[in-house]
């Protein structure tokens, strides 16, 4: 009896750990973040630990940003915010979920994420501004992890800087009202940051809220092309 | 970095993708005729289908749409009355998202089917539509390059009623003085390989009249391959050697 006990237990246990929670329903609505901070802290409320050189760049960008030289911000130019500032921005997003795969539209311009659900990863085919990402579920919180960004994206409006080999865990967990949702990340990137380090975000839902049509170029005035 | 090099990168990222996707898996469609889910490509090349008017003045000729290799001169799109020649170029070119609902590139366009939803996912300069199948069409419609749409099922075709377009019409549309809305009725081929719509526009000519035109559109199954990042606004202005209207 023990000894079907001992065999049984860790089965019986990762099973109900598994489905004790299940998978949120994502869809319907949107999601819009709740105070999001110009300038991403640690949990802790401290600064990330930006490496030298990385910290000689964030203070540039503080000081161009309060010069009004945005130069250094490539969404001034309507290239996409990367990972994890898109979630900062006053636009919302929202999520179209399927089993095989989490779809991420943010109002931001229109930029969509896919995250594929499947076990196999795809393999990334060359950086991109939100990078390539695959997610599972733990329990309540969606998971996804983020790899092969392009370097020339900030981590939030400060300025935070970032490199090619930026990884990015976002942990989504809904409350069970479904009213709310928190998101921890998890920031990596050696060549900028002296560890890893968490920061922590919140969004509030709007079931009835919907993404419009944003064209940044017309937002912002930018004009890329003119008539010769 | 030439804007034929730069064009060419996205197509040479959706090869690698495709080719990396196939020594995994190609997906196959779904045998459910109601199943949308997936990766499409429009069949031809840049360029929205072409139109017919169907009803009112010049009922029968080509409406102001025409893809490669086809469709009236532009002596005739002016006739018409129609100036989305130059704006959609601008546009084009100034990565403002076209009206999808014509067709207007060979991108590769997942659909991604959720409850009381369908959505169309243009890699091409992201371009998003929302066929809503929950609710009504609202009152008032925010304006918007791509509309407002609402759908529903009749038996296996999925309707879907557009309002709301900016002053960027859809091609098909570009004759009319004014458009009042769009009806698309989307169905699959019966071996899944196949997504058909048809499109409608309605709405009144120069005098007033009411015209409709129509077209139609059709995307092939792409099982192997999933959608890259496209960022027109790395490579604005590098369209023009794609535009063909």
């Amino acid at each position: 009896m023990r000894l079907l006990l001992a065999t049984l237990l860790p089965l019986i246990l990762s099973i109900d750990m598994a489905t004790a929670v299940a998978a949120p329903d994502l869809n319907g609505g949107v999601w819009v973040a709740v105070k999001p901070p110009g300038a991403l802290r640690t949990t802790r409320g401290e600064r990330p630990p930006l490496l030298p050189a990385a910290a000689t760049a964030y203070e540039q960008h503080l000081a161009d940003r309060r010069r009004g030289n945005l130069d250094f911000d490539t969404t001034e130019r309507c290239l996409p915010p990367g990972l994890p500032r898109i979630l900062m921005q006053p636009q919302p997003f929202e999520f179209l979920q399927r089993p095989e795969q989490v779809v991420i539209m943010y109002q931001w311009n229109r930029l969509v994420r896919i995250v594929d659900m499947s076990p196999a990863i795809l393999d990334p085919i060359g950086p991109s501004h939100l990078g390539t990402s695959v997610g599972h579920w733990e329990g309540g919180t969606l998971v996804i992890e983020s790899v092969d960004f392009v370097d020339s994206s900030l981590l939030d409006d400060a300025g935070l800087p970032h490199g090619e080999k930026l990884r990015v865990i976002e942990r989504y967990t809904p409350s069970r009202d479904g009213h709310s949702m928190a998101l921890k990340l998890s920031i990596e990137d050696p060549d900028f940051y002296a560890h890893a380090w968490d920061a922590s975000l919140r969004f509030r839902h709007d079931a009835r809220g919907e993404i419009t049509e944003d064209v940044c170029v017309e937002r912002k005035k930018v004009v890329l092309w003119k008539e010769p | 970095m030439s804007g034929a090099r730069k064009m060419l990168l996205p197509m040479a990222a959706m090869l690698c993708v495709a080719a990396s996707a196939m020594a995994a898996e190609v997906k196959q469609p779904s045998s459910d005729p109601r199943d949308f889910n997936g990766v499409y490509g429009r069949i031809g090349g840049y360029g929205p289908a072409s139109a017919t008017v169907v009803e009112g003045a010049g009922a029968g000729a080509a409406a102001a749409a025409r893809g490669r290799g086809g469709g009236p001169p532009a002596s005739a799109l002016a006739a018409a009355g129609g100036t989305a020649v130059s704006s959609t170029r601008r546009n084009r070119m100034n990565c403002i998202p076209e009206a999808a609902i014509a067709g207007g590139n060979p991108y590769a366009e997942q659909i991604i089917q959720t409850p009381g939803r369908i959505t169309f996912l243009g890699e091409f300069n992201h371009i998003v539509r929302r066929i809503y199948l929950d609710r009504p069409m609202p009152a008032h419609v925010t304006p918007s390059y791509n509309g407002y749409s609402v759908g529903h099922w009749e038996g296996d075709a999925l309707v879907v009623e557009t309002r709301g377009f900016r002053t960027f019409r859809p091609p098909g549309a570009a004759g009319m003085a004014t458009l009042d809305r769009a009806i698309e009725r989307i169905t699959k081929s019966a071996d899944g390989m196949q997504v058909n719509k048809v499109v409608s526009f309605e709405g009144r000519d120069q005098q007033g009249a009411p015209m409709r035109s129509e077209l139609r559109v059709a995307y092939q199954w792409r099982g192997d391959q999933h959608l890259y990042e496209f960022i027109c606004e790395e490579g604005a202005g590098d369209f023009d050697g794609v535009e063909t209207r």
